[in-house]
């Protein structure tokens, strides 16, 4: 097979897509369906910021076959938000300035939902732990741990 | 005017923030246009090697090919930022002087199509005799890259103020040691990517860059195109830090492939490509020989400085000037010679960076450590001693006008109770301070000055037209922030439309530090004259004096009586009416020598004014591996005033990982002309979990002429924090650091040569 | 326009090992295994790999297991994720040092994303979980069509990125023997942070046996083109306590060991990393005597 008629739910939204064997998610979200927050930093498994949620669950997008997730949902950092009203987390990196550049922050976003998700109330270290995946060249990472604890504490 | 202020000085929410954590935000490799091509480009597999002939024929042929070029179809132009530095044509037909070299390229319909296409151009190369180490490459015999560089000296910078001998002879106690340091990566986050669009004699382009109108210059030149039909737009930067100054071999290859296929085209590099054929950060060998007095004065310094500046000049004149400057804006001494060199090798070209100069900075100062020891001094006594004040003179005849230097070395040396653990740390753990100095803008002649233009419209909102350069420090939010705090709207009635050449004037771009200092003035003084319009024509219509009035909230009021006000919208419609709408051009040119020139004159006022910052490190080494981890960082700047605190403080976070945790991990590693880790898998970008906590400082000096007297955020934390690494690595072990980055088997081997002075 | 960084290939997505088996036999040399894919994908980048076929084992339900109910040993199946050890109770309670090795290996994404059968396959002298699996005696289960065989983990590598594995064969799990009441392991590495690639690493199992060594196994990752085991050193151990002094005495045979044969690459030097296997032979065997001590202590 070289090319096979998938369907994703991408951002709560069904898509029936014809996808060759050999597009990466990545792609097929960015060329396919022009999702902007989808980026490609490095390609090969080490920066972080092209992640998204498979069945809610971060899974690096620049390193899996598209073909191998059809049938599953999809959220990028466009999914996050409820229609205007933007995720805590989202609302978090704002207030605390965690972002400079910009490129690293759908994937710092998307792992912190996950973190939170398991861990509603990390510290510090387990914050900097489940980001050990995620470059940012930009930060330095300490506005951005300040914005995933805060965003947790304001959860509780 | 400090406690007037309403939005300046305040924790704002950045302009650009809700765009980037929405995913909304377009990078330039989210561009997609009708008919839009791809573009993959054909590298040098060689070092040096002639081109005999490029045969593109094979490429024209494939299906789905739109157009395939190489150097030959250019017109033979070299580009360089200086007059004496123009040897690089970006497409070389004659040629090829590095491995990634960029050859050829062709515009497909599809990736696949275009790198069959690549496969079937011929390209035939005769080898040549290459050189990889800058100091082979300065020996007589060695191959020469350019033939106008004589022993491939590309830049020689010559600096001899006093009298440098006699003052070393004389010297109390005289020093001399070498540093070296591995270029860096610059590693911004999304790889270099750009999109052309040729059309009706207009050239539209889109790439992350630091300076569209230097930018759009260099392809005017190379493409025989006015400077009104070269359009370098705006789009989102993922990361910049020096590596997006220039015109890049992409530019020009999307361009004129754009300009055969007449269809847009757009490339994106891999990381790969990003990290060996656009630009990489100099290797460096810094000798240093200090002498100083009895009671711990610099009496004389004398340097030599070797620059490893890769295949082409760059911004050589700069990059081998700068780490000098930084250095003598910070300490005084009054004899010094510099010979800097920056040598060609066949290796990717170099290029400014955010952090540059570490071997030469961290040298100086971890040197300085150690004499200071012998004279019974500690290292905040000897930097106190030594470090200017505001009114004086750099050894180059820069006046300083504002200093906060001494404030930045004593908070930081409270706040970590330097002195009192510094005679009697464990073993194996050090404390180090690191110091320094920069220019904010510096010369690059007509275009070292900012413009800005602005119009209030009929509905009091706000629109700002001005050169200045996001590349994620926050410029955009601060130049918006300033312009609400003057014409008395919220950030969010302001549109900004910037760094579009055919649009804003010229800027210094995100370079040189200008943006504060310069680009911020100039929109402070736009904003300024629009609001003495405003102000006028409230004042008359409310009947009070013009003193009286105030700006907020949208309002125009009076102070005395507050119920008399109207909306500012009023006032616009109103100056509408009157025939001379509120619309206001502000340019600001700072106090920079002009005659200045970074080879033929050294020395006049450098730029308009200088910041200033002192890092603090604190480290622990394992004794049986040699692995350093940094538990603390304390740094404190001298930004003259934080505009937006909470970026400078992001700036300072980020200086810490980009220089003072790389001091440890970053470095760029060859084999001869191979460059092994062009990845973040082996090239080791700090990770959070490597991060120390870290106390960002702030200290506000005032600067006398920068707006609200701010001078520069952060950058001169990325000028020191490697040094207080090193001077912390140097203290736990006693023994002086010689090499960067301090990597573990180079640590266990100071330790194993600290036992041999021991025992 | 598209930009597609792999070039095309027939992709399959077999149900059962049977039919995974069949393909890989009808495609020989031009088909390639994919478990998480993380790998695979990165070499299908570079061009290192150019297969014509992809057989995913993704969708055989029957590879996706941890199993440590039914006899002693400890079976991985070819489609547990790394995270899943990390993560699985039995693992944790059982094979406590099999946790610790995982969480030393990249992010938590590519922990979920790859399998344990993956990363051994892929054949890197730094795989840390190698490391620590040759040293408890792990054996590969390995199928091909009507044919099943068990290679030693120890065997499996025959150089960077080469395996045993013939065409047609692919490896069903992985299987580690208990380590019982008396056996104690222990995994230690070095590398620039945290989540990097490894240096250098030392894996050992140590038997008690009434307060001496029993058995012992000793192997050192990335130091020589496979990931290799210290045989003086287990040797010099064997039958004895293991004081400090012994101990000292075994890492510098490990260290001279002539199997050591580290290079100069870009991760370290190979002076450093023969030092290196010095102090993690004996950060690693003093941590099994703290475990032992701990398991006598409770
Ligand atoms: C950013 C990053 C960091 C990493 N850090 C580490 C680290 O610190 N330590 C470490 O040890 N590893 C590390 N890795 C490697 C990682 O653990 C492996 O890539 C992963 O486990 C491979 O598993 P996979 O399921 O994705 O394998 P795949 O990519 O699917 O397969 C890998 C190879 O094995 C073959 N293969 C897979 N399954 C079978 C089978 N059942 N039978 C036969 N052949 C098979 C494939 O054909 C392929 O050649 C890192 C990887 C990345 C991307
Ligand atoms: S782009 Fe996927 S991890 Fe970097
Ligand atoms: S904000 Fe630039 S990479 Fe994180």
């Amino acid at each position: 097979m070289r090319r096979i008629v998938c369907t994703f739910v991408v951002n709560g939204v069904t898509r029936e897509l014809l996808v060759e064997t050999n597009a990466l998610l990545s792609e097929v979200l960015q060329d396919d369906l022009g999702l902007k927050g989808v980026h490609v930093g490095c390609g090969t498994g080490d920066c972080g910021a092209c992640t998204v949620l498979v069945d809610g669950l971060p899974v690096l997008s620049c390193s899996t076959l598209a073909v191998t997730v059809r049938g599953k949902e999809i959220t990028t950092v466009e999914g996050m938000a409820n229609g205007t009203k933007l995720h805590p987390l989202q609302e978090s990196f704002i207030e605390h300035g965690a972002l400079q550049c910009g490129y690293c922050t759908p994937g710092m976003l998307l792992a912190s939902k996950r973190l939170l998700e398991i861990n509603p109330s990390p510290s510090r270290q387990d914050i900097k732990d489940a980001l050990a995946g995620h470059l940012c060249r930009c930060t330095g990472y300490n506005k951005i741990v300040d914005a995933v604890m805060a965003a947790a504490e304001g959860e509780e | 005017m400090k406690d007037t202020m309403n939005i300046v000085g305040k924790r704002v929410v950045r302009s650009d923030s809700l765009a980037k954590v929405t995913g909304r935000a377009r990078y330039t490799a989210d561009l997609k246009m009708p008919n839009m091509l791809v573009a993959k480009v054909l590298r040098s597999p060689h070092p040096h090697a002639k081109i005999l002939g490029i045969d593109l024929s094979g490429a024209l042929k494939t299906p789905g090919v739109k157009a395939a070029v190489s150097g030959f179809d250019g017109f033979g132009i070299k580009w360089g930022v200086f007059r004496y530095t123009q040897d690089h044509a970006m497409l070389p037909t004659d040629k090829v002087r590095y491995i990634g070299e960029d050859v050829a390229a062709v515009a497909a319909v599809d990736e696949e199509t275009a790198l069959e296409a690549l496969s079937r151009i011929r390209v035939d190369y005769d080898p040549l005799p290459a050189v990889f180490d800058p100091l082979e490459a300065m020996r007589e015999g060695a191959p020469i890259i350019h033939e106008q560089y004589k022993n491939n000296i590309n830049i020689h910078v010559h600096i001899d103020v006093g009298e440098m001998d006699r003052a070393m002879e004389s010297a109390f106690l005289v020093r001399e040691d070498t540093f070296k340091a591995a270029g860096e990566a610059y590693a911004m986050m999304e790889p270099y990517a750009v999109v052309a669009s040729y059309e009706n004699g207009f050239l539209d382009l889109w790439m992350p860059n630091a300076g569209p109108h230097v930018r759009a210059k260099a392809l005017s030149n190379l493409l025989k195109i006015p400077l009104n039909r070269v359009r370098v737009r705006h789009i989102n930067s993922g990361g910049a830090f020096g590596g997006r100054s220039e015109v890049a071999p992409g530019d020009l290859v999307a361009s004129l492939l754009s300009i055969k296929a007449e269809r847009p085209v757009k490339l994106v590099l891999s990381r790969e490509e990003n990290a060996t054929s656009s630009r990489q950060v100099h290797d460096i060998i810094a000798t240093i020989k200090t002498g100083m007095s009895k009671d711990g004065a610099i009496v004389a310094k004398d340097f030599r400085v070797v620059y490893d500046g890769g295949a082409y000049s760059s911004t050589g004149p700069i990059a081998t000037s700068i780490p000098f400057y930084v250095y003598e804006e910070c300490y005084r001494f009054s004899n010094v010679r510099y010979n800097g060199y920056r040598v060609i090798t066949n290796k990717g070209i170099r290029g400014m960076y955010g952090c540059h100069g570490r071997a030469f900075l961290a040298g100086n100062e971890a040197q300085m450590d150690m004499m200071a020891k012998e004279l019974g001094m500690d290292p905040v006594e000897i930097r106190l001693k030594n470090g200017l004040t505001s009114g004086e003179m750099t050894a180059t005849k820069s006046r300083i006008t504002s200093c906060g230097l001494k404030e930045t070395i004593e908070v930081t040396a409270a706040k970590t109770d330097f002195q009192k653990r510094w005679p009697k740390t464990p073993k194996l753990e050090g404390i180090g301070m690191g110091c320094i100095a920069i220019m904010c803008g510096f010369p690059m002649g007509f275009r070292s000055g900012s413009s800005c233009y602005l119009k209030i419209n009929d509905d009091g909102y706000v629109t700002l037209v001005t050169g200045v350069v996001d590349n994620g420090q926050g410029n955009e939010s601060m130049v918006i922030q300033a312009a609400s705090e003057i014409l008395g709207v919220p950030m969010e009635d302001i549109n900004l439309v910037n760094a579009d050449t055919e649009i804003t004037n010229l800027d210094p771009g995100a370079y040189s530090q200008a943006a504060a200092f310069v680009s911020t003035n100039a929109v402070k003084i736009a904003c300024e004259k629009a609001r003495k319009q405003i102000v006028a024509i409230a004042a008359e219509k409310l009947g009070v004096a013009e003193t009286d009035i105030a700006l907020k909230n949208r309002l125009v009021y009076s102070v005395e009586k507050p119920e008399k006000k109207m909306p500012i919208s009023w006032v616009a419609r109103e100056a509408f009416a009157r025939a001379d709408p509120i619309a206001a051009t502000g340019t600001f040119f700072p106090n920079i020598d002009l005659e200045r020139e970074w080879l033929s004159r050294p020395w006049g006022q450098m730029a308009g004014t200088f910041s200033y910052a002192t890092s603090v490190a604190e480290v622990a080494i394992d004794p049986e591996t040699g692995k350093i981890t940094i538990p603390r960082f304390t740094a404190a700047h001298d930004c003259g005033r934080a505009i937006n605190p909470m970026a400078v403080e992001g700036q300072i976070e980020g200086s810490v990982q980009q220089a003072g945790v790389a001091a440890i991990t970053e470095g760029n590693l060859w084999d001869g002309c191979h460059l092994l880790n062009p990845d973040l898998l082996d090239y080791k970008v700090p990770l959070a979990c490597d991060m120390p906590e870290i106390e960002a400082i702030i200290v506000e000096s005032d600067d006398p002429v920068g707006p609200f007297g701010a001078k520069e955020g952060g950058i001169a934390i990325r000028m020191n924090a490697y040094s207080a690494v090193g001077c912390a690595v140097t203290h736990a072990t006693g023994v002086l650091f010689k090499e960067l980055p301090l990597t573990p088997d180079k640590v266990f081997e100071m330790l194993e040569k600290g036992t041999e002075v021991e025992g | 326009m598209f930009f597609r960084a792999l070039r095309h290939f027939e992709f399959f997505e077999p149900k059962t090992v049977a039919e995974a088996n069949e393909l890989l036999l009808s495609y020989g040399h031009q088909a390639s295994v994919m478990a998480g894919g993380l790998s695979l994908i990165q070499t299908m980048k570079t061009g290192e790999k150019k297969p014509e076929a992809v057989i995913s084992l993704q969708k055989i339900d029957s590879l996706k297991f941890i199993d440590s109910d039914n006899d002693q040993d400890l079976k991985i199946g070819a489609l547990a994720t790394i995270r899943s050890i990390e993560k699985s109770r039995e693992v944790q309670k059982h094979w406590a040092v099999l946790v610790q090795t995982a969480r030393c290996i990249g992010s938590v994404e590519v922990r979920r994303m790859g399998t344990v059968v993956g990363n051994l396959c892929d054949g890197t002298p730094a795989s840390d979980l190698a490391t620590i699996l040759i040293a408890m005696g792990a054996k590969m289960r390995v199928t091909s069509s009507g044919a099943e065989r068990e290679v030693p983990l120890e065997n499996f590598c025959v150089g960077p990125h080469q395996t045993v594995l013939e065409e047609g064969e692919m490896v069903r799990e992985v299987r580690v023997p208990s380590l019982g009441d008396h056996s104690f392991a222990s995994y230690v590495n070095l590398a620039r942070t945290k989540p990097d690639i490894t240096k250098v690493s030392v894996g050992v199992l140590v038997k008690n046996q009434n307060g001496a060594c029993g058995d012992v196994r000793i192997a050192v990752g990335a130091v020589a083109p496979v990931i290799v085991r210290v045989r003086k050193a287990e040797e010099l151990l064997r039958g004895e306590k293991l004081k400090a002094s012994t101990i000292e005495e075994a890492a510098r045979l490990a260290q001279e060991d002539v199997v050591v044969r580290p290079i100069t690459d870009i991760r370290s030097n190979a002076g450093y990393r023969k030092e290196m296997v010095r102090v993690l032979v004996e950060r690693a065997l003093t941590d099994v005597v703290d475990k032992m001590n701990g398991a006598h202590a409770h």
